[in-house]
């Protein structure tokens, strides 16, 4: 009897150990993510959306989402520091790679991009735009999702264009015949914000990256005397800048304009082009009207450079998931749905942006910006990493010093002599003087 | 004794929140200046008086805190001359007191974002007020200056912010001309005095004390202004405009620029509190005078 009773006790606990292990991988998890997004925004609402059915899909599963906002990842710095529990987070990957990524808060994501997303039949990394994976790898290893892709290029009013007769320029010598055009017909070619010197950055890193090739402005940084700013090309394309204000292609009184003054001036018909991210159709959505005809161009190549017009700087938007967290697994399992062909459908259309998956369908207005981001030879982040790579260096030294010049308070040639200088005192100052062991350039295969 | 214990007894809770609140992270933020901290994990490098070395050579500091003085300074001068002068005019038996006075107030509690928006809607080139007003009055010359250019955009966000202010230190120094008695400005009056002489025999000495107090409001509130140049800059905020506590934000929250230089941030902050201990005991001693009874 007593021999009986200890067998079936061994089987009952066998029975029990086995439902044990064979419950569902992901039973009774709850995934704590925080977002860069306000909950009324129509990214939100798609992000809503995926979750949803994630948790459908995925039963015992639920979600605790925080909509934090732009300031998200200030907010997460707090809540790791405090020891709350987080799982995912999303900002804009060059906030993230400078920022949880640097200080090693993020787990590391190969096997996401050595997995499937559902439907598929092929490794993430290979249905995702060119170099969006490698763009920001650390020590070889990834440690974002991108899952929102802006492109930064010309923005143009198709009307615009059409009325002053010009075609869209290929080259920077085009640039600045649309430009003359433009003024022919009582119109500014180009469009700035005095005050978003990050834009306003974007004409330099783009120039040197044209005349030098992709990846230029990261390897100008490696050097800690200096020097490398003392070549041609940098003043060369910081006279091409300024160029830009000489020949008016820039109005004079654009120097006053605080954002959104200036890209508003393309809504009202005033302006062709301004050289900025794959944002802007949605940011004049409502001023300029459902019907305003957008187009798009890349920044044009220069004479004498090496870099092409196919090489793109990009503002991804990535998740990243927390080192911390006890769910990585369960995360990663919901990143490669969020990855998915109808995930990234959903974010497109309801999210009215640009997404990082091949072959979905980017909203209307952003066509000509998709194939650009299909069609990249080489990708750099925004400013050419110099935001990631450096970002003191950049907020103190570079950005108010290139302001002072492209709005012309400084002249070119001063510009270069003090950032040599400048490069040189802030690497003396810096105790532990390394930059971050980030990819500042992917190559897009 | 025993009241003395219970006086004691009272004080304590104030004191616990006062010294677990104020006091303590004081005191942790002054440990951590002396760290090179991202605030991502307890990981920090003691670098010593490092982070306040590196603030003697930082240009955009310095610059920071010299737009900190002008506001102090020209600010302040400006709201006060603007404080006393509404003070003179509601005083002077003009019709209306009560309405003007509140008009004068009234931006103080607007919010800081709305009334930004106008100023800025105001400075406007090409489509502002001021430019539009100008081109009317065919002023060309004055309507093509871009009063939001770099070089100009500070003193257009001081003109917006002395206005604001002006109204805020102008009931503070009118609750002080009040309580004067009137029969003393009577007194006066009958002996031939002005508006400017009864201003400036009678009013200013016998306010003396609210206007030490009021400057010294002042001076804190200029040294750690941040929302309205903030919100006048917009959210990308030009250099120009920073002031010390917007640099503090900058450097140690990761807005639009990821810093996240939190042991450099918090060695600001604790200069800005030498600078605002020192200027406010400064202030406080050199308009130290003899209190008139009345």
């Amino acid at each position: 009897m007593l021999k009986l009773n200890r067998r079936v006790a061994t089987h009952i606990m066998g029975a029990l150990m086995v439902c044990l292990t064979a419950q569902p991988a992901f039973a009774a998890t709850r995934l704590v993510y925080w977002s860069m997004w306000n909950e009324a925004e129509p990214q939100a609402q798609a992000l809503k959306t995926i979750i949803g059915r994630y948790e459908k899909s995925n039963p015992g599963v639920t979600f605790q989402v925080v909509w934090n906002g732009r300031q998200n990842q200030t907010k997460v710095r707090g809540a790791i520091a405090a020891g709350s529990q987080i799982d995912l987070v999303d900002q804009d990957a060059d906030q993230i790679a400078a920022g949880l990524v640097r200080e090693n808060q993020a787990f590391p994501l190969n096997t996401l991009f050595d997995a499937k997303a559902p439907g598929d039949s092929v490794a993430l990394r290979n249905v995702l735009m060119p170099g969006t994976v490698d763009l920001f790898l650390k020590d070889g290893k990834p440690y974002q999702a991108p899952y929102i892709y802006n492109t930064v290029n010309f923005w143009y009013s198709k009307d615009a264009l059409t009325k002053i007769a010009a075609a869209v320029p290929q080259s920077w010598d085009e640039l600045l015949t649309m430009c003359q055009k433009a003024q022919a017909k009582k119109l500014d070619g180009l469009a700035i914000e005095s005050n978003v010197a990050s834009y306003n950055a974007l004409y330099f890193s783009y120039l040197v990256e044209r005349l030098k090739g992709s990846g230029a402005i990261s390897r100008i940084l490696d050097d800690k005397s200096g020097a490398a700013w003392a070549d041609p090309a940098i003043l060369a394309a910081s006279g091409m800048e300024r160029e830009l204000w000489d020949k008016k292609c820039i109005s004079a009184d654009a120097r006053g304009f605080q954002y959104p003054q200036g890209q508003q001036t393309i809504a009202m018909g005033e302006t062709v082009a301004e050289l900025v991210g794959s944002w802007l159709p949605t940011e004049l959505a409502d001023s300029a009207g459902k019907d305003f005809a957008w187009g798009s161009f890349p920044f044009p190549t220069v004479k004498g450079g090496v870099g092409k017009a196919t090489d793109l700087q990009a503002a991804l938007l990535s998740f990243v998931v927390l080192k911390n967290s006890k769910n990585t697994t369960q995360a990663i399992d919901f990143l490669k749905f969020v990855l998915s062909e109808p995930s990234q459908k959903t974010i497109a259309e309801i999210g009215n942006v640009g997404v990082t998956r091949q072959g979905v369908k980017w909203p209307g207005a952003l066509a000509s910006a998709y194939a650009q981001a299909s069609k990249a030879t080489a990708l750099t982040p925004l400013v050419g990493g110099m935001q990631t790579k450096l970002p003191d260096f950049y907020a103190t030294i570079f950005e108010p010093l290139h302001n002072q010049m492209f709005l012309g308070q400084i002249t070119p040639e001063n510009f270069v002599k003090t950032l040599q200088a400048k490069t040189k005192e802030y690497w003396n100052a810096r105790a532990s003087g390394q930059a971050v062991a980030q990819n500042q350039r992917s190559d897009a295969k | 004794m025993m009241r003395k214990r219970m006086i004691g007894l009272f004080l304590l809770p104030a004191l616990v929140f006062y010294i677990g609140f104020v006091i303590a992270p004081a005191i942790q933020a002054i440990v951590l200046s002396f760290f090179d901290t991202s605030g991502f994990s307890d990981a920090r490098r003691f670098v010593g008086l490092g982070n306040y070395a590196k603030l003697l050579g930082d240009e955009v500091f310095w610059k920071a805190g010299a737009n900190t003085l002008l506001i102090m300074v020209i600010g302040g001068v400006a709201v006060f001359l603007l404080a006393f002068g509404y003070t003179m005019m509601i005083n002077s038996g003009i019709r209306w007191r009560k309405l003007f006075r509140a008009a004068i107030f009234m931006p103080n509690i607007v919010a800081v974002v709305a009334i930004t928006s106008f100023w800025s809607f105001l400075f406007m080139p090409r489509y502002g007020l001021l430019f539009s007003l100008l081109k009317h009055l065919q002023l060309d010359t004055l309507a093509g200056i871009a009063w939001t250019a770099p070089e100009n955009v500070f003193w257009s966000m001081l003109l917006g912010l002395v206005w604001l202010s002006s109204g805020f230190f102008m009931i503070l120094i009118m609750a002080g001309a009040d309580k004067i008695p009137s029969d003393i400005y009577e007194a006066a009056r009958l002996d031939g005095a002005g508006h400017v002489e009864t201003f400036r025999h009678i009013t200013l000495p016998m306010i003396w004390d609210v206007l030490a107090i009021t400057y010294v409001l002042w001076l804190i509130q200029a040294l750690k202004t941040m929302e309205f140049p903030y919100a006048f800059g917009g959210p990308n905020i030009d250099s120009n405009l920073y002031t010390t506590a917007i640099y503090l934000y900058v450097q140690g929250f990761g807005q639009r620029q990821p810093i996240y230089a939190l042991g450099y941030a918090t060695a600001i902050g604790v200069v800005m509190l030498v600078v605002t201990t020192v200027i406010v005991l400064a202030c406080r001693r050199l308009m130290r005078r003899e209190r008139l009874e009345y």
